[in-house]
């Protein structure tokens, strides 16, 4: 009951923000407080019902992720409006309350979906309708920065994906029983808010768009709320053949998501729209676990099912916290700097040290490496895998198997894409005066960005507590000597430090790059982003097909040369491009029966009227 | 069990302080098949301890990660060395899925030695960096490829567990040929980890052709220091990997279990020696080739094993 009102707080509070008119510190001020409570609110109830909560894994946990970034977000965005839309920000904290306040709705109804005793039509329309107004509201905020092209592309294809998903979505509310067909409607409705391959083509464009705490927001925990519906309202529910083609679809759909995610996150130049597939990778890795536990309950290894359930939902929880941290970080470098390209950045780490450092934890983190949060829905995954392989049967091993190589080659492809984007825009050299110039943000972004990462942490030694609430006392033994070993390495790092310290009696001194003899190093040399992924890049191409525009040094003493690279998104390009093309042409082709001559339209009034009175007589 | 913790910490002590001899034999090796006389076999303690009394130098464009980089890259492979099985029984930390962790903290020190290399703003670093990150992607899928069919082949997910299982098996053809094809796509992975040839060259002093010296271009002293001899402890760590899986669970069981493994391990580096003498570096665009020529390996493998052997056990 509590959550109610909490969305009722939330909403309210985005209304009285709008009706300040201009004024942007009354607008923020009531945003942000009614929100705050709002939140403290959902959060009370949330952790009273933890009690009754043992033994399984309750769909509440969802909620986890809309609060911490819902707060997170909001105590990041006065200081991201200030100079940047400070002067809206009554309509900013409108859209940002109904987002958030749909998107607990959202979660509530789910949870509720058992419990409530009513048909699914009406069940169907309140969902719809919080759905499609967390759509609206989120739309409205990605195209906050209304002027730009860009933004405004954004935005127009956002709508047209969240449209499409409402009306599959609708229609699997219409058609609930019919099995095999209202999977696929919910799989797709809800895919396409997820970002499932050739469902994605949406998120690239609208999260670097969004401003960095909306990105935040959407990337952390809306897009796992597609998950939430199409798991609890589409496959639970149903039968052992559900959760077969599910999960056989779901790993497919996973293994293409993370793979294709990851390799196109390699060539881009846009720091958030790195992150931005990043997030499709992890988006696909959860989408594994889901489908490693829903195969496990089909065939019966409970090992199995546990560790794949734990880690989808484990890898949603530390996924919201990471790439919360990671997108506000980036929001803070576009603060700095007014750039987010990679290729004009660098040495940022000793100009912005404290966002630098952050970036550098939360990009560790995110790449599953130990000791940090994400290794350990990881590992749930790995673990998952390997019971398949060992305790499975038919066509089982041979699955895990190759779910093990592309979740391994995704995490390396993931470890260079994220080494890219720390080393392109904090490390080295400034490779132009933007970079040169920048300042640390204020000290709440800062403090927003590492209370994320201390938070990730917390998950490291909460998870063993979590998966026992959850019923996996094996798992919960297993994850515990995993924390014990992230903390015994990370002591040692100290440790051995100072064993360093003392071996050394000289000290440090400072002095430029020695780079085999080099003494008169520039910015201009050092390796950019670009050229960090190319091997990778190029040895992908067969799928990104890299447009190159390279202007060739000529001459004895050239004068110009460059080399500029694009990638055109890869389910745009291959699918959504032919598709829209080839429904232009037929249209244009049946631009002819609109000829304008009117005896061509009595025509064919007088062939519609024959072919119904033939329709008449052979019924009749 | 406390004579298996016992032995544990004597084999963990032995590896720390042996392991700069295989630097010393595989230099041996080489310099035998080149006719020289080759430096000493004690070379790399020497040249450690020279090197701790030195001073040590930081680049100006460098923050706190470059400093940080070679001690934690040296604490995450001590780290990991805690988790490689002795026997049967196991490391006394070890737990189901821990081959996970083994690699996956091998993974976080290049993350922070790649990291350190690109602080530098060196176009020297930066190529070692990038050529690093390429070949490790493509290493992790063969490494995760060998522990599905390692899992297969022994039916447990645990290292102690895969490891346990030995190369001849005389009920099964099936299980010497699939351990026979893990253990040499593993060997593959060991000369790219290391950075030997035919992958990387740690001879040459031509920085268009390094990746891991050129990321270490940049440190000097007690850092350079922490690089070699965390270096060193990696190929130790991978060649008792490798020797484990060759050798049978229940032989590394005793006190002359160890023995057999610490030769073992010379004679992986002895071996190692060899095949860095008899072929030259191959091209880096065919590096990716070989890494998934390793992978296809051992997916046939798999595939054998599933056909022939009826799944898992």
């Amino acid at each position: 009951m509590l959550d109610f009102i909490s969305v009722g707080l939330i909403a309210a509070g985005g209304l009285l923000a709008l009706i300040c008119g201009k004024k942007a510190r009354p607008a923020t001020l009531s945003g942000i407080t009614f929100l705050i409570a709002g939140v403290v609110l959902s959060g009370v109830e949330l952790v009273t019902e933890l009690q009754a909560w043992t033994g399984k894994i309750a769909l509440n946990w969802f909620q986890f992720p809309v609060l911490v970034l819902a707060l997170a977000a909001a105590l990041y965005s006065p200081g991201y409006l200030h100079g940047h839309g400070s002067d809206r920000s009554n309509v900013y904290w409108f859209f940002f309350n109904i987002t958030v306040a749909a998107m607990l709705m959202v979660t509530r109804i789910t949870q509720m979906w058992t419990l409530w005793s009513a048909g699914i039509a009406l069940k169907g329309l309140v969902f719809m309708l919080a759905w499609e107004i967390m759509g609206a509201a989120s739309f409205a905020l990605v195209m906050f920065d209304r002027h730009s092209q860009t933004a405004r592309r954004a935005g127009w294809i956002y709508m047209a994906a969240c449209h499409a998903g409402g009306a599959l979505l609708i229609l699997f509310f219409l058609f609930p029983d019919r099995g095999l067909l209202s999977f696929f409607l919910a799989l797709t409705g809800f895919g396409l808010k997820i970002g499932f391959p050739l469902l994605h083509i949406w998120l690239p464009d609208a999260h670097p768009a969004a401003p960095a705490p909306v990105s935040a927001l959407m990337s952390g925990a809306m897009i796992e709320l597609g998950f939430l519906g199409l798991i609890s309202l589409a496959v639970l529910p149903g039968d052992m053949a559900v959760f077969r083609c599910a999960g056989w679809t779901l790993l497919i759909l996973g293994v293409c998501g993370a793979l294709g995610g990851i390799i196109f996150a390699l060539p881009q130049n846009n720091l958030k729209r790195l992150l931005a597939y990043s997030s499709i990778e992890n988006m696909g890795l959860i989408s594994i676990a889901f489908a490693l536990g829903l195969l496990g309950r089909y065939y019966r290894i409970p090992a199995m099912e546990i560790a794949g359930f734990a880690g989808a939902v484990l890898h949603v929880l530390n996924h919201a916290l990471l790439k919360g941290g990671l997108f506000l970080c980036a929001g803070s470098v576009l603060k700095s700097t007014g750039t987010l390209e990679m290729d004009k950045l660098g040495g940022m780490m000793r100009r912005t040290p404290a966002t630098g450092t952050a970036f550098t934890l939360h990009a560790a983190g995110i790449c599953g490496l130990p000791p940090f949060n994400g290794f350990v829905s990881e590992f749930l995954i790995y673990f998952a895998a390997f019971n398949g392989i060992t305790a499975g049967s038919g066509v089982l091993p041979a699955a895990a198997t190759l779910v093990l190589i592309s979740v391994a080659l995704t995490g390396g492809i993931a470890t260079a894409a994220l080494v890219k984007a720390v080393g392109a825009v904090f490390l080295g050299e400034p490779r132009s005066a933007a970079a040169v110039e920048a300042r640390e943000v204020s000290k709440t972004m800062v403090m927003v960005q590492f209370a994320l990462f201390a938070l990730s942490l917390l998950m490291v030694a909460a998870t063993p507590w979590i998966l026992q609430l959850w019923g996996g006392d094996e798992l919960s033994v297993i994850t515990a000597k995993v924390a014990w070993a992230s903390v015994g390495v990370t002591v040692l790092i100290p440790a051995l430090l100072f064993i360093q310290k003392c071996c050394c009696r000289r000290g440090i001194r400072r002095s430029i790059t020695w780079d085999c003899g080099y003494a008169a190093p520039d910015a201009r040399m050092e390796y950019t982003g670009t050229a960090f992924t190319q091997p990778l890049s190029d040895l992908f191409n067969p799928v990104l097909k890299v447009k190159k525009e390279l202007v060739k040094p000529e001459g004895i003493f050239p004068e110009r040369a460059g080399l500029k690279e694009s990638v055109a998104d890869g389910g745009v390009r291959n699918f959504w491009s032919p598709l829209t093309g080839l429904v232009n042409k037929i249209a244009a082709k049946s631009h002819r029966l609109q000829s304008g001559s009117l005896h061509f339209y009595i025509l064919l009034v007088l062939l519609a009227l024959v072919a119904m009175l033939v329709y008449a007589m052979v019924r009749g | 069990m406390d004579n298996q913790l016992v032995r544990f910490t004597v084999f963990y002590a032995a590896s720390l302080l042996l392991c700069p001899l295989l630097a010393g034999v595989i230099n041996k090796v080489k310099a035998f098949f080149a006719g020289r006389r080759g430096v000493r076999v004690l070379q790399l303690y020497c040249d450690i301890f020279k090197l701790l009394k030195k001073e040590r130098v930081h680049s100006r464009s460098a923050s706190w990660l470059l400093p940080l980089a070679p001690v934690a890259t040296l604490a995450l492979t001590m780290g990991a060395l805690l988790f490689l099985p002795l026997g049967t029984a196991g490391s006394p930390l070890g737990f189901a899925g821990d081959a996970v962790l083994f690699f996956y903290l091998l993974a976080t020190a290049r993350f922070l030695t790649v990291l350190a290399a690109l602080e530098t703003g060196s176009s020297f670093e930066g190529m070692g960096a990038s050529r690093e990150v390429q070949f490790a992607a493509l290493a992790e899928s063969t490494v995760f490829a060998m522990l599905a069919l390692l899992a297969m082949v022994s039916g447990s997910v645990d290292l102690a567990g895969m490891l346990s299982i030995a190369v001849i098996e005389p009920a099964s053809w099936m299980h010497t040929a699939a351990v026979v094809l893990a253990a040499a796509a593993f060997f593959i992975v060991l000369l790219c980890e290391n950075c030997r040839v035919p992958f990387d060259d740690p001879e040459t002093h031509l920085e268009l052709t390094m990746i891991h010296e050129a990321m270490v271009l940049d440190y000097g002293g007690p850092d350079l220091a922490a690089v070699f001899y965390g270096a060193v402890l990696k190929l130790w760590l991978f060649a008792v990997f490798f020797v484990s899986m060759l050798l049978p669970g229940a032989l590394l069981d005793s006190w002359q279990g160890m023995i057999y493994l610490t030769g073992g391990v010379f004679v992986t580096a002895a071996v190692v020696g060899i095949v860095e003498s008899s072929m030259a570096r191959s091209r880096f665009l065919k590096v990716p080739q070989l890494l998934a020529g390793a992978t296809v390996m051992v997916l046939v493998a798999v595939m054998l094993w599933i056909f022939f052997a009826g799944g898992a056990k």
